[in-house]
């Protein structure tokens, strides 16, 4: 007997709308922040990692408009980059370039479903190396390598 | 004396249970006192609660040992099945239990169902795994095949992150589904059923939380099926972009 | 008693599909891509010239490079690919139906146009200076 195919119901949207966690243009954040597991704070680490990262670009290409008033513009800003808070909280960004980048390798192997069973240890390797190298840039950043 | 009296005399444990009648708007947290002893299920203390102190409480359970998966619910914000889960893994404070996240609530803890039935639907729904034959069967007649893993309980479905904020999203459960039937057929297309998971709602959707995996009390393993279905179709793309590619030389 | 499967529901041909391995194979490429290329540009922005910082005259002669500008702008071309596939992956998840999720991808090709355009602008007027 061979297999016969039946037109199914055609799932749309849901048609017994649940309760979400939030309402309004919130709503889409609800379930981000319930997970408890590694997955989770790996998948918010990117996400929140990527979104800062954006503001910096749009930060980064504001900060370089300077550029085309000229020198004396530059030199002033140049000034301000040089100050030691200024470096350490670019060192913050150098740390969220680093675990976003090791981690959107592992991404990109577990999101193509290769490697999926390792990808505990995948994240962890991928903090150690982002921590080691923090260390290593900071070092760079203030002088003393 | 009660069921969970009998046991050896334990400890009085408090339930903050969110309840919420059919159709009202909002929930209301309920406090409840339990004695309970070393091996009370939560389910067992739902009941008690139930039969001796509130007649009203509703809540789902049928066959009491992890194979309906009706009894779904959040035990301190995990999802659990309340018929398995002892009570000594729940700490020791006070227990918030709530319905399963990302369904509607009929009452109390009972949620409606039909979305997580209806999204299984176009998967082909397999049942009956045939890539695992019983050891050791040697003698002609029919061949034994076992129920696929797959209870139904939503609890994936309530882990998900994504799942609560796009209500357009197939879910793990549906996705899982979709893979095995992939995987395995059964007379099913499996072509179509990939198309069908092949979509921005679809396994792509998923962010690889692997809450689904965690909260599994059956070992589908959700998040490895929309996983290897990405694989797949990853697969398929890049076999398809070089076929061109060669064929235009 | 198991049988086989007999009734199979498949899913009907209308149900929509869009696709998505495609943004993928994108956002894992621009990914990997820019590994390199971010690590390339942090190296050869802050760690070649002492102090770590160009000053302007530095920076216009930087850009006066034939290679250096072809690499610069082929990491700001990823870079703003890989952060537009981003967005575009968190505003989905906010659930949008079919007409939003068209309107999100329209919106960041266009942010994503205009920032490229703006980044060109800029390494062109520094680099005409010199």
């Amino acid at each position: 007997m061979s297999a016969t195919t039946r037109t199914p119901r055609t799932p749309g949207p849901a048609q017994h709308p649940p309760q979400r966690p939030l309402r309004g243009p919130l709503r889409g954040t609800g379930g981000w922040a319930r997970g408890r597991h590694l997955g989770s704070v790996a998948f918010l680490t990117n996400r929140v990692t990527g979104l800062l990262l954006i503001g910096y670009l749009y930060l980064h290409l504001g900060v370089l408009y300077l550029l085309t008033e000229g020198a004396g513009s530059w030199a002033s800003v140049l000034h301000l980059f040089k100050n030691h808070y200024f470096l350490a909280l670019e060192s913050l960004l150098i740390l969220f370039i680093l675990v976003h980048g090791l981690n959107g390798l592992r991404l990109a192997l577990v999101g193509t479903g290769v490697g999926v069973r390792h990808h505990r240890a995948w994240f962890t390797a991928a903090i150690s190396v982002s921590a080691g190298l923090y260390v290593v840039v900071v070092l760079a950043m203030f002088g003393v390598v | 004396m009660t069921e969970t009296e009998q046991q050896a005399p334990g400890q009085v444990r408090r339930f903050r249970i969110t309840r919420r009648r059919h159709g009202a708007a909002r929930s209301r947290v309920e406090e409840f006192d339990v004695a309970v002893g070393p091996e009370t299920t939560l389910l067992d203390a739902l009941r008690e609660i139930r039969s001796h102190q509130d007649r009203s409480l509703t809540l789902r359970y049928s066959c009491c040992h992890a194979s309906c998966g009706t009894c779904g619910m959040r035990a301190n914000g995990r999802e659990v099945l309340a018929c398995v889960t002892p009570l000594a893994s729940l700490g020791h404070g006070p227990i918030a239990v709530e319905p399963l996240a990302n369904a509607r609530v009929e009452h109390d803890l009972v949620v409606d169902m039909r979305d997580l039935y209806e999204s299984l639907e176009p998967t082909g729904r397999p049942l009956i795994r045939q890539d695992e034959q019983l050891a050791g069967q040697e003698e002609p007649g029919p061949s034994f095949a076992r129920y696929e893993d797959c209870i139904e309980c939503g609890l994936c479905v309530s882990a998900c992150p994504i799942t609560g904020s796009d209500p357009l999203y197939l879910g793990p459960a549906a996705l899982a589904a979709a893979w095995r039937t992939v995987a395995e057929p059964r007379g099913a297309d499996p072509l179509r059923v990939l198309a069908w998971a092949d979509d921005e709602q679809g396994c792509w959707r998923c962010h690889a939380s692997f809450e689904c995996t965690e909260v599994c009390p059956s070992g589908v393993d959700p998040a490895g099926a929309v996983l290897a279905l990405r694989r797949e179709l990853t697969r398929r793309k890049l076999g398809q972009l070089t076929k061109r590619g060669r064929h235009r030389r | 008693m198991v049988a086989d499967l007999k009734e199979v529901r498949q899913p009907s041909p209308s149900q929509r599909r869009r696709g998505g391995t495609t943004a993928w194979i994108l956002q894992v490429v621009s990914g990997v891509l820019l590994v390199v290329l971010l690590g390339v540009h942090i190296v050869t922005q802050h760690f070649v010239v002492k102090g770590g910082l160009r000053d302007y005259a530095q920076v216009v002669s930087y850009l006066s490079n034939p290679v250096v500008l072809a690499v610069e702008s082929l990491f700001v071309v990823v870079l703003i690919w890989h952060a537009m596939l981003g967005l575009r992956a968190v505003l989905l998840d906010f659930g949008f139906g079919p007409r939003g999720q068209a309107r999100i991808t329209y919106g960041v090709t266009l942010l994503g146009a205009l920032t490229a355009a703006y980044s060109f602008w800029l390494i062109a007027a520094i680099a005409a200076k010199g």
